[in-house]
C-alpha cells in the first residue's frame, strides 16, 4: 500500500458559481495524526466531504485508502470512520439502540472499548438521541466511530461542541489510538491548541488551496516574526519567497518570515540597516498571521 | 528506576519553542543538574504521551535526536539510558549546571539582535549588583 | 428606512415554492376565465379544477412558510418583528382571497356540483378549508397530517348534504363564517405567543427533506432490540446477502416504528365503520360511491407512506457511508417504499373499496370493470410515487415544473374519467402507468445514487 493513506491532487469544487477549492493538493502520510487548520468556510468540511465520497470534485483526483471516494468498496468503509460536524442521528432511537444499529454492519465491533467509553463519557444508554443536547450527541458519534477499530478516523470540527473536560478525554483517546493501534487520524479544527498537543503534521486551508503544510514541530521552528526597528519605507520588492506577510508599525516594520535560518537572518539585516528582534510564534500567532 | 514522566518534564505546549525541543532541553538539565545519573533509564516514550498527553512521536524525535547527540543510549528491549554525560570529568555545580542552558539561550538572543560578545559581557557588568 | 412590513413580504415573496403555486393558480384562474367566455364551458371547469387544488397546495405550503417565520429566536428578540410579520402574511392572505373572489365575479359558477344557490354558504366554507389547510401546514405533524386529511375526506363526503342544508337554511351560512373568524383569532393568538417550548415549535416540513436533527423532542417508545446496557449479541447483522426482502425487513425492525401509523389508522377505520353501520347517511353515501372515490383509494395509502419516509429520508445520505455498497442501500430504501405502500393500498381498497361494494351492493357490482378500477389506483399510486421519488433529488425548479405538471395533469385526466371506462380500458390505462412508473424508477434511482449530500 502506498505511504499515503490519503491523496489529493488538484482537487477543484464550487457551489453553484462560489468556488470553495481551487486546485487543491495533500498527502497524509500513513500512521500521521493530521491536523487541517482553516478559518470558517475556508472549505474544510467541503474537503472532509469530498474524502468520504458525500461531495463529488468537480475536477481532480483524490485517493483513500487506496480506493476512490465516489465507489468505496465495502472493505475500504469498514476500514475508517467518520464523524460529521453536526450529529446525524436517528432521534427516536435511543444511544444503546443506535450502538447496536451501526454494530450491525461491521464484521469487527469491539464491545467492550464502546462501554468504557459510554461509561467514562457518563452518557446514559437508555436516553433517546433525540433528548441529548448537543455536546452529547457528538460524544455519540466518535464512540460509533470507533467501534470497528478503523485504520483512518476523519472527524470534522470534532471537539467544537465538547466542554474542556471532555476534549480533553476526546484528545486521550486519540493518543492512545495512535500509540496502540496505528491509527491515521484527519481532522480538522479552528483550535490551536489542540493540534499542538496531538498532530504531528497540520496544513493551513486558506483560499481554496493548501497554503502550507509540514511538520508541526517544523512549522513552529521556520516561522519566525522579525520586528526590524528603525526601518525605512517598506521596498517594493519584499524578498516574497521567505515572507508570509507583514505589517507596518509607527516604530518599523513586522514581517512574518517562513524557513528562517542564519542565511535569512543575515540578508534582512543586511537589506535593512535597522535592528532585527526575532520572535518565536506558536501555532495560533501563525495561524492568525497568514489569515491576516 | 524511572519515575513517574511528570517529575521530569514539564512541558507548554501553546509555547513557540517547539515541544520535542523542550523535552531535548530538560533531559539535558536533568543530567546536568545531577537528576538523572549515567545508566539511568528514561520513561518510555508511551509513558510519557499518555502521562502528559502529548503525541508519543513527538517524544520519540526528542528521544531520537538526543541519541544522535550522544546522550542518550538505545537498549533493547528497556529503553533509552543515560550515557556518559558530556561533561564528565568535569565536576559542575547546581548552580553552573542550572544557569548553563539561561546562558546558552541568552547568547543565541544575543546573536539575533545583533549584540557583539563584548557589548554583552559590558550589559552584565553593568546590570550585575553586588 | 426599510419598513418591516415590507421586508416581512419580501420573505413570503422571495420563496420560489410559494411564487410557483401562486403562478400555477394564477394562470389556471385565466384560462378558466377565458375558456368560460369562450363558451368552453368543460375546458372551463377542468381549469377551474386545477385552480381549486393549487389553492390548496398553495394554503399548505402559505401554513408552512409562516411557521418558518415565527418559529425562530428572530421572532422573540427582534423588536416589532412577530407585528410586522403578521401584517404581512394577513395582507397576503386577504389578497389572495379578494382576487379569487374578483375572479369568481361575472362568471356563473355553473359547476354541476356548486350548490347554485347559496354561494356565500361555499365562500365561507372554503375559508374555512383554507385556513384548515394552512394550520395543518403550520403544525406540520406527521399525525396531524394524516388526521386532517382523514377530516377533509369526510368533510368532502358531507358537501352534497351540506349544499342541500344551505337551501333549507339560508342562515346557517353564518356557521362556518363565524367559525373561521374564530379559527383565524385562535391561530393569530397562537402565531404571537408561539414559543420553544410549545408542542409544534420544531416541527417544519422542508422539501426535499433537509437536516432535521433535533427537531424531534419527544419521540414515542421504539421497539426494543435487546436488553442490557448494551446489547451485543442480539443486534441483528445486516443481512447484506441475502434477498432484496430480507433486507427490507431489517431495515424496518433496526429503524423501530417511529411514529407508528398503525394504530392512528386502526382508530381511523375503526371509526368509518361504527359511523356506517350506525347508518349515518353521509358516511354511508360516501362510502357506497365507490366509482367516485377515485382520489382518495390512490392519495390515502400516498399520504400514508409519504408521511412514514419523510423522516427517513434525512439520514440516506450518512447511512450510504455504512460498509454496504451504495446502490443496494438505495435499492432498499426505494425497494420498502413500495412494499409498503402497496401494503397500505391493499389496506385502503378493502377498507374504502371492496368492503364497502361487498356491505352495500349486491354480487353483481364485483364486476371486472369494479376489478378494472382497483388496479388503475394501484397503478396511478405506483406512478405517483416513482415520480415522487425523482422529485426528491431535483433542485432545479425547471424540471420541478416539467415533472410535477406532467403528474398533475394525468392524475387529472384520470380523475374525470375514473368511474366511466370498460374493464379493459381500465386495465390498458393501468398498464401505461405501470410503464410511466417504471421509467420514472429507473431514473429515480440512478439520481440518488448521483446525489451529492450536501
Amino acid at each position: 500500500m502506498a505511504a499515503s493513506i490519503i491523496q489529493c491532487t488538484d482537487v477543484k469544487k464550487s457551489f453553484g458559481k462560489k468556488p470553495v477549492l481551487k486546485g487543491l493538493d495533500l498527502e497524509v502520510p500513513k500512521g500521521s495524526v493530521f491536523g487541517l487548520l482553516g478559518i470558517n468556510g475556508a472549505g474544510k468540511t467541503t474537503l472532509i466531504k469530498l474524502l468520504t465520497g458525500l461531495l463529488k470534485p468537480d475536477a481532480g483526483t483524490i485517493s483513500l485508502l487506496d480506493d476512490d471516494p465516489l465507489g468505496f468498496t465495502d472493505f475500504t468503509k469498514e476500514r475508517f470512520g467518520y464523524v460529521p460536524q453536526k450529529a446525524r442521528l436517528y432521534p427516536w432511537l435511543t444511544v444503546a439502540q443506535i450502538v447496536a444499529y451501526t454494530a450491525s454492519f461491521y464484521s469487527r465491533w469491539d464491545h467492550v472499548l464502546i462501554e468504557h467509553l459510554i461509561k467514562s463519557w457518563r452518557i446514559d444508554p437508555d436516553e433517546r438521541i433525540g433528548n441529548l443536547s448537543e455536546g452529547e450527541a457528538q460524544k455519540v458519534m466518535i464512540v460509533l466511530a470507533l467501534g470497528h477499530h478503523p485504520e483512518l478516523l476523519i472527524l470534522d470540527e470534532p471537539v467544537a461542541s465538547l466542554d474542556p473536560g471532555a476534549r480533553r478525554q476526546f484528545l486521550k483517546i486519540i493518543l492512545e489510538l495512535v500509540a496502540d493501534r496505528e491509527c491515521t487520524v484527519f481532522f480538522s479544527t479552528h483550535i490551536t491548541s489542540d493540534l499542538e498537543r496531538v498532530a504531528d503534521r497540520v496544513a493551513l486551508l486558506k483560499d481554496g488551496t493548501v497554503a502550507f503544510c509540514g511538520e508541526m514541530e517544523a512549522v513552529k521552528e521556520n516561522v519566525k516574526r522579525i520586528r526590524i526597528i528603525g526601518a525605512g519605507p517598506t521596498p517594493d520588492d519584499l524578498e516574497t519567497e521567505h515572507v508570509l506577510g507583514y505589517q507596518r508599525s509607527e516604530h518599523g516594520l513586522l514581517l512574518t518570515v517562513k524557513n528562517y535560518d542564519e542565511n535569512l537572518h543575515e540578508r534582512l539585516r543586511e537589506r535593512f540597516q535597522g535592528e532585527l528582534l526575532v520572535e518565536d510564534l506558536n501555532l495560533e500567532e501563525i495561524f492568525l498571521e497568514l489569515n491576516r | 528506576m524511572t519515575l513517574e514522566p511528570r517529575y521530569y518534564f514539564s512541558i507548554l505546549t501553546s509555547s513557540g519553542v517547539p515541544i520535542y525541543r523542550q523535552i531535548i532541553d530538560q533531559v539535558k538539565i536533568h543530567i546536568a543538574t545531577g537528576r538523572l545519573k549515567e545508566g539511568d533509564f528514561l520513561p518510555s516514550v508511551r509513558q510519557v504521551g499518555k502521562e502528559l498527553e502529548i503525541n508519543p512521536m513527538t517524544v520519540s524525535k526528542a528521544y531520537s535526536l538526543l541519541e544522535k547527540e550522544g546522550v542518550l543510549e538505545a537498549v533493547r528491549g528497556q529503553g533509552m539510558r543515560v550515557l556518559k554525560s558530556p561533561t564528565a570529568g568535569k565536576s559542575v555545580t547546581s548552580g553552573e549546571a542550572q544557569m548553563t542552558p539561561l546562558l546558552q539561550e541568552v547568547i543565541a538572543r544575543a546573536h539575533q539582535v545583533s549584540l557583539d560578545k563584548k557589548h554583552l559581557i559590558n550589559l552584565i557588568h553593568d546590570l550585575w549588583k553586588e | 428606512m426599510k419598513s418591516p412590513f415590507i421586508q416581512s413580504l419580501k420573505v413570503v415573496l422571495s420563496n420560489r415554492g410559494f411564487i410557483l403555486l401562486a403562478g400555477i393558480t394564477a394562470l389556471s384562474g385565466l384560462c378558466s376565465r377565458v375558456a368560460y367566455f369562450q363558451g368552453r364551458f368543460s375546458l372551463a371547469e377542468d381549469f377551474f379544477t386545477l385552480l381549486f387544488v393549487f389553492s390548496l397546495w398553495m394554503a399548505f405550503h402559505f401554513g408552512i412558510l409562516i411557521k418558518r417565520q415565527f418559529a425562530n429566536f428572530q421572532s422573540s428578540v427582534l423588536p416589532g418583528y412577530r407585528t410586522a410579520h403578521m401584517i404581512a402574511w394577513l395582507f397576503i392572505y386577504a389578497l389572495v382571497i379578494a382576487l379569487e373572489i374578483l375572479w369568481a365575479r361575472g362568471m356563473r359558477l355553473d359547476f354541476p356540483w356548486l350548490p347554485k344557490t347559496s354561494m356565500p354558504g361555499v365562500w365561507a366554507l372554503g375559508l374555512l378549508v383554507s385556513l384548515f389547510i394552512m394550520g395543518i401546514g403550520y403544525l406540520s405533524m406527521g399525525r396531524v397530517l394524516l388526521y386532517g386529511y382523514c377530516m377533509l375526506l369526510v368533510a368532502s363526503a358531507f358537501f352534497v348534504q351540506v349544499s342541500d342544508l344551505y337551501q333549507a337554511n339560508p342562515g346557517l351560512v353564518y356557521v362556518p363564517f363565524v367559525l373561521w373568524g374564530v379559527g383565524l383569532g385562535l391561530f393569530i393568538w397562537r402565531l404571537s405567543t408561539l414559543r420553544e417550548e410549545s408542542i409544534e415549535y420544531p416541527h417544519l416540513l422542508t422539501w426535499p427533506p433537509k437536516d432535521m436533527a433535533g427537531t424531534y423532542r419527544t419521540a414515542r417508545p421504539a421497539r426494543r432490540l435487546g436488553r442490557g446496557i448494551l446489547p451485543r449479541a442480539t443486534a441483528p447483522r445486516y443481512p447484506k446477502f441475502k434477498n432484496i426482502f430480507t433486507r427490507i425487513t431489517h431495515w424496518d425492525l433496526a429503524l423501530g416504528d417511529e411514529p407508528g401509523l398503525l394504530r392512528p389508522v386502526a382508530w381511523v377505520i375503526f371509526g368509518i365503520y361504527v359511523l356506517a353501520f350506525l347508518k349515518i347517511t353521509w358516511i354511508t353515501e360516501w362510502l357506497k360511491a365507490v366509482y367516485a372515490n377515485f382520489g382518495v383509494l390512490v392519495f390515502t395509502p400516498l399520504v400514508m407512506i409519504v408521511i412514514r419516509h419523510y423522516k427517513l429520508l434525512v439520514f440516506w445520505g450518512y447511512d450510504t457511508l455504512r460498509p454496504l455498497p451504495k446502490a443496494q442501500y438505495i435499492r432498499d430504501q426505494i425497494a420498502g417504499m413500495f412494499v409498503q405502500a402497496g401494503a397500505y393500498w391493499v389496506l385502503t381498497v378493502l377498507v374504502l373499496g371492496l368492503g364497502p361494494a361487498k356491505m352495500f351492493y349486491g354480487p353483481d357490482f364485483l364486476s371486472a370493470s369494479l376489478g378494472g378500477y382497483f388496479f388503475l389506483t394501484g397503478c396511478l399510486l405506483f406512478l405517483i410515487l416513482s415520480v415522487l421519488i425523482l422529485l426528491m433529488t431535483v433542485e432545479k425548479v425547471f424540471w420541478l415544473l416539467v415533472h410535477g405538471g406532467l403528474l398533475s395533469a394525468v392524475i387529472l385526466m384520470l380523475f374525470d374519467r375514473a368511474a366511466g371506462l370498460t374493464a379493459a380500458g381500465y386495465i390498458f390505462i393501468g398498464w401505461a402507468c405501470l410503464a410511466g412508473g417504471l421509467i420514472y424508477i429507473k431514473q429515480g434511482y440512478h439520481a440518488w445514487c448521483r446525489k451529492e449530500y450536501v
